[in-house]
């Protein structure tokens, strides 16, 4: 069990190449934590820094108060699982789970329970025998976990552990990890590029971009209310529709077409300074545009005429792909909609659940 | 003559290294019959400690635990070859910093092959496991780059390696060694193994008078940013597949396409054409490695 603290930490490669750039967080204990953001992001940077592969440049990084920038890896407590599948080719499930603990002079008693119990957890019991070669990647991929869970660590640190896994296995194993922590409650760090990965397996998000912390958050929060632009654009998917357009007394105008913009927001938007006739970002989900009748009427004043260019029934929801002022937009309706390519439907913004972005800073309006 | 110093030192003489607790605490000597022992630092004053090491080799760390194999090796590749009946292929290995336990480490490399391989230390922080016959032509990068993660992980080390080629026997194995190793060096920052072919790559492009590699940079990577060096690097590593290339930069492959068409406008640079691509690839590999 264990708290992480990151203080003003920051990587510098070289001398000139910023990868990581006044990183601060508390990691509390049990917590699963996940860094999202795009590739080049900084996300692995940080994990290896707190890992110890990687020196910090500036700033410092502590576990339960104690000060780690200068001590050696191996004294750290942590485990880490990679994105392949770490394991010794030739050693087979047992030895390659063992090998660790023998490394550190574990008795050999103590070993054997320490894998069993593992592998009871995993369900490797039966495969204890075989060669990497010889298992499936998710098999492969659970005994690179089990490496990890024998050692019974202060910090789990996961690097991408389920990006070589196909998408059916990769749900499989998400809630196999979750389940996993919520069994034996060691603190996370687990890294990814995926947004889904993040949002179903996190108890924060920390999303990242450019080595910058963009926001930290439980999913729903950073989901609900994005600090930016780019982290409304990131989480989610499909991604916030951004439309730009004009502040117009109380209407948000984008070409011919003019929103009403709800009290509180207006507040907000004037609170903040923004006048009639300054230009404003509009983020709003797809599932907060509407076609039914009902919201059109509760809501008259806050709909469009849009030509549909695109209808995709998935199954559980219809996704339509329209424009306003040649301003892409995808919204998710009920499935049981009649609406196909080329109808010419009304469109309802629910713009209570919308959120208004600085053009400039790309910031969200907070008021 | 160990058997006397074995009397004469009595406890604080030890005969193998793998069954003490605390390597550290000893002086290790190899005898010329290649047997390797210990005597206690403490029960050795220094004028003794001279006499052995004038009439014994004093073994470092890292060459505590050696095999009847490594000793062949360590020969083939330092004294005198002898003959050779099978083919043998390389695994160069670096570690950013040396570990506490080299015979875990050494057993663990051994694993690279079905039985146990031979393992040479260059020094504490470099060797070459050897894999001989069938072996070392089974082996694939994707084996060296799991091992090597495996390692990462168990002894929380910066690992990098090579997979040489497969040298048939009459190959002198000091020459090919050297030269391979010398490889090793040109492996850009962000990938942990390599092979042979594609570290000669990185390695002629080194090579180049550095106003060509200016001239080279100004061409392919200048006029673009970072996240689009990325992608035409991702994208060619993978033979230029762009379904391959999005999946592993986590992108839609219309963005790849994006991009690329980005990349052609900012560059002048036609990626269809072999020359001009190769050209593109080596260069960012060179940016990604000095930076």
């Amino acid at each position: 069990m264990a708290e992480l603290k990151l203080d003003h930490v920051y990587k510098i490669f070289d001398g000139d190449v910023t990868a990581v750039s006044d990183f601060n967080l508390n990691i509390e204990d049990e917590e699963f934590i996940v860094f999202v953001g795009p590739s080049g992001c900084g996300k692995s940077t940080t994990l290896r820094m707190i890992a110890g592969l990687e020196g910090i440049s500036d700033g410092d990084f502590y576990i339960d108060d104690k000060r780690m920038n200068d001590v050696s890896p191996k004294d750290r407590d942590i485990a880490m699982v990679f994105q392949n599948y770490a394991l010794y080719p030739h050693m087979n499930v047992f030895d390659n789970m063992a090998f660790g603990l023998k490394l550190r002079k574990f008795p050999k008693e103590d070993i054997k329970k320490r894998v069993e119990e593992a592998s009871d957890i995993l369900g490797l019991r039966d495969l204890l025998d075989r060669k990497p070669k010889a298992l499936s990647g998710g098999q492969r991929q659970r005994v690179a976990l089990g490496r990890a869970i024998v050692r019974n660590p202060k910090v789990f640190l996961m690097d991408e552990p389920l990006s070589n896994l196909d998408a059916k296995l990769r749900v499989q194993m998400r809630s196999e990890i979750i389940k996993l922590h919520q069994q034996l409650k060691t603190t996370t760090v687990y890294v990814t590029h995926d947004q889904t990965e993040a949002m179903t397996m996190a108890s924060r998000i920390v999303i990242m971009k450019d080595g910058v912390i963009q926001q930290i958050g439980a999913p729903r929060e950073v989901y609900t209310y994005p600090e930016n632009v780019f982290v409304g654009g990131f989480i989610g998917s499909p991604s916030m529709n951004f439309l730009t357009g004009q502040l117009e007394n109380d209407l948000f105008k984008i070409g011919e077409r003019s929103l009403k913009i709800p009290e509180g927001k207006l507040k907000a938007l004037r609170d903040s300074g923004y006048e009639s006739g300054a230009e404003i970002i509009l983020g709003i989900r797809p599932e907060d545009l509407h076609d039914e009748q009902v919201f059109l009427d509760t809501m008259p004043e806050a709909k469009a005429d849009v030509s549909i260019d695109l209808a995709e029934l998935t199954g559980s929801e219809l996704v339509l792909y329209t424009k306003i002022a040649e301003q892409n937009i995808v919204a998710i309706v009920n499935p049981r909609s009649n609406i196909y390519q080329g109808d010419q439907i009304e469109l309802g913004f629910d713009l209570n659940k919308a959120h208004f972005f600085d053009p400039a800073t790309e910031q969200r309006i907070k008021g | 003559m160990t058997a006397h110093l074995r009397e004469l030192y009595r406890t604080a003489y030890a005969a193998d290294p793998a069954a003490v607790d605390d390597i550290t605490v000893y002086e290790w000597f190899m005898d010329n019959t290649q047997h390797v022992f210990g005597i206690l630092k403490e029960a050795l004053p220094e004028r003794e400690k001279s006499v052995l090491q004038a009439f014994l080799s004093p073994v470092p760390p890292y060459r505590l635990y050696p095999e009847e194999a490594d000793h062949r090796w360590y020969r083939r590749l330092f004294q005198t070859a002898d003959e050779m009946k099978k083919s043998y292929r390389f695994v160069h290995f670096a570690i950013k910093q040396a570990v506490d336990d080299y015979f875990a480490m050494q057993e663990a490399l051994r694993t690279l092959s079905e039985a146990p391989a031979a393992v040479v230390w260059f020094d504490d922080v470099s060797g070459v496991v050897v894999l001989e016959g069938e072996e070392g032509e089974h082996v694939v990068k994707a084996d060296v780059q799991a091992a090597v993660e495996a390692l990462q992980v168990d002894f929380l080390i910066d690992m990098t390696a090579l997979l040489g080629r497969v040298h048939q026997p009459d190959v002198f194995p000091q020459h090919a060694s050297t030269d391979e190793r010398r490889l090793l060096h040109s492996l850009p920052r962000q990938e942990r193994v390599i092979t042979v072919p594609e570290a000669a790559t990185h390695a002629l492009f080194q090579q180049a008078p550095k106003p060509m590699q200016q001239l080279a940079a100004s061409i392919f990577t200048d006029p673009v940013d970072e996240e689009l060096k990325q992608t035409i690097a991702v994208y060619l590593t993978c033979q230029m597949n762009a379904s391959s290339a999005a999946k592993q930069l986590h992108v839609h492959r219309n963005t790849l396409q994006h991009r690329l068409e980005r990349y052609q406008a900012a560059t002048g640079v036609d990626l269809r054409s072999f020359a001009e691509a190769s050209a593109a690839y080596m260069t960012i590999a060179a940016e990604h490695r000095d930076s």
